[in-house]
């Protein structure tokens, strides 16, 4: 199935901010351009930390909306606002150790080792 | 036309118990004490997001839970897990995490397992899981907790912090996007970064990112009332395939329908129909397991991760036979020791019966207890069977797998 399209030539006006709203701009794009690349133009035109994978959301339609798909596949109208934000991924680091499994049985003993 | 308002007497107090603990608890018109006792939840990670889960767990008597995570304890956790202490360095996170939660409540029971989500929880425990929930730091750990759910029917909660950002998204199979539906270029980019071309484990440092105690704080709360909502009621609290963001920092908070991916590949089939054998895989191998399945003309039994199966000489000085999880084997393990060329790696997931790994025991090639393995045949048809050994549920308290039998004393803490 094909995305739906939009006529070449016609613009659409967004406003584009990340989500904690300490940066916004607004753009002119072809409405058949891919979510990716409007990511991929606010991280470099802000300068955004390279420490986080980002994604683009839609306050308006209450989504995250698919890197691949074009603004106008993705039901994104003129005027709209897009946030950029930050996908929390982190937990805590810790020590990576080799494996080796030892079971132990209820009582504390140690049981059959694994290799 | 006038109205009157008549206001009740006051309805007498609930008596309450003066020794139950979950008296304030009982007060909430939704709350059902006894079926959290009933509940069975795994928590995969034991870091910060972990450890305020496990205490949250515990406070509200959530009765079965297995906690499972590889890692030790390092200084720089102590600034963010509420259950470590200095004198922990070095030691488990899974057994020390596990050990301090019984602690908070005995009666809540309690396994560790000192190992990897990826591989060492069985897929038949795992099955029996009412819910996970996933304090991971990374997205192959989650990459990997994610197709073992969507493979076993169940649901998890995905918790990730940033130093002010929080999200929790809930992921329920066959309902709405997984976690896999959710891959950004970037994600694919760091997921990769963990192995080399030929698919081995790359010795790079972890990724560090800022984070505190306050969000693993905030983030165990958002994901315990998630969790609550669904082990009283499915249907209740964010909807399959939902993210709840809260920003610390813009005192926003926002909720995200996450798109389904059609062709993601994480969409197995599930697996429905098993059959318990008893079979220890610590003394039972994989030609065992087959004949035990009865599946005429059994010709490979396949495992629920990916091994390497052999690595090749590309100048003749042979085959050497490997039999690990790819996971444990790193890229530097591909020269060969006579020539120091890099040899050809076979990879994959399928044990053949007629090949020199089918009278390894299935543990030996990581098969935990209460996996799932298949015995196929040439015609395509096969059985799902379980393997046996000590269940990391209820019927078994004091299971440990530890990583280092140094840590085995500590590993049976009393009442464990």
């Amino acid at each position: 199935m094909s995305e739906p399209s939009s006529q070449p030539g016609t613009e659409m006006t967004l406003h584009i901010r990340t989500a904690n709203r300490d940066r916004k701009a607004e753009i002119a794009v072809d409405p058949n351009i891919r979510i990716s690349e409007i990511l991929e133009a606010a991280m470099q035109n802000w300068a955004l930390s390279g420490d986080y994978d980002y994604v683009v959301r839609s306050d308006r339609l209450g989504t995250q909306l698919r890197p691949s798909a074009t603004l106008v596949g993705s039901g994104i109208r003129d005027g709209d606002i897009l946030e950029i934000q930050p996908i929390a991924d982190a937990g805590t680091g810790g020590v990576r150790r080799p494996f080796v499994f030892v079971w132990l049985d209820g009582r504390g003993e140690a049981g059959t080792p694994w290799a | 036309m006038s109205s009157t308002v008549s206001f009740l007497p006051p309805s007498p107090e609930p008596k309450s118990d003066p020794t139950d603990r979950y008296a304030r608890h009982r007060l909430l018109p939704w709350w059902d004490q006894e079926r959290l006792a009933r509940s069975r939840v795994v928590v995969a990670g034991a870091g910060a997001i972990g450890n305020e889960v496990l205490k949250l767990l515990a406070l509200v008597g959530v009765g079965d839970i297995v906690v499972i995570d590889f890692d030790t304890v390092s200084a720089s956790n102590l600034s963010r897990t509420v259950l470590f202490r200095a004198e922990d360095i070095g030691k488990s996170k899974a057994v020390l995490a596990a050990a301090r939660t019984r602690e908070l409540n005995p009666d809540v029971h309690v396994t560790a397992i000192d190992g990897d989500i990826s591989r060492d929880l069985g897929m038949a425990t795992l099955a029996r899981a009412d819910l996970v929930i996933g304090g991971l730091d990374s997205v192959n750990a989650r990459w990997a907790i994610n197709r073992r759910c969507l493979r076993a029917g169940v649901p998890w909660l995905n918790g990730g912090i940033t130093a002010t950002d929080l999200q929790v998204t809930r992921h329920v199979p066959g309902d709405g996007a997984c976690y896999e539906c959710t891959f950004t270029p970037g994600m694919v980019r760091r997921f990769n970064e963990r192995y080399s071309c030929t698919g081995l484990v790359r010795r790079t440092p972890d990724r560090t990112v800022p984070t505190t105690a306050i969000g693993a704080s905030v983030v165990g709360g958002l994901l315990l009332h998630d969790a609550l909502r669904f082990l009283h009621d499915p249907a209740t609290g964010l909807k399959a395939g939902q993210r709840q963001t809260l920003l610390l920092d813009g005192y926003r908070q926002f909720l995200d329908e996450l798109p389904p991916d059609p062709e993601c590949p994480a969409h197995v089939e599930l697996i429905r129909d098993w059959t318990a054998t008893g079979l220890d895989p610590a003394t039972t191998t994989v030609r065992d397991l087959a004949a035990a399945a009865g599946v005429p003309r059994a010709i490979a039994v396949t495992l629920g991760f990916e091994l390497v199966l052999d690595l090749t000489c590309p100048t003749g000085d042979g085959i050497e036979v490997i039999g690990r999880p790819t996971a444990t084997v790193y890229e530097d393990e591909i020269l060969c020791p006579v020539c120091r060329q890099e040899r050809i790696v076979t990879r994959g997931d399928t044990i053949p019966l007629d090949g020199p790994l089918a009278d390894r025991t299935l543990a030996a090639l990581g098969v935990p207890p209460h996996d799932l393995v298949r015995v196929g045949n040439a015609a395509g048809d096969g059985k799902w069977m379980e393997t046996g050994g000590p269940d990391p549920w209820r019927a078994r308290p004091g299971l440990v797998a530890s990583a280092d039998p140094a840590d085995l004393v500590f590993a049976v803490p009393s009442g464990l």
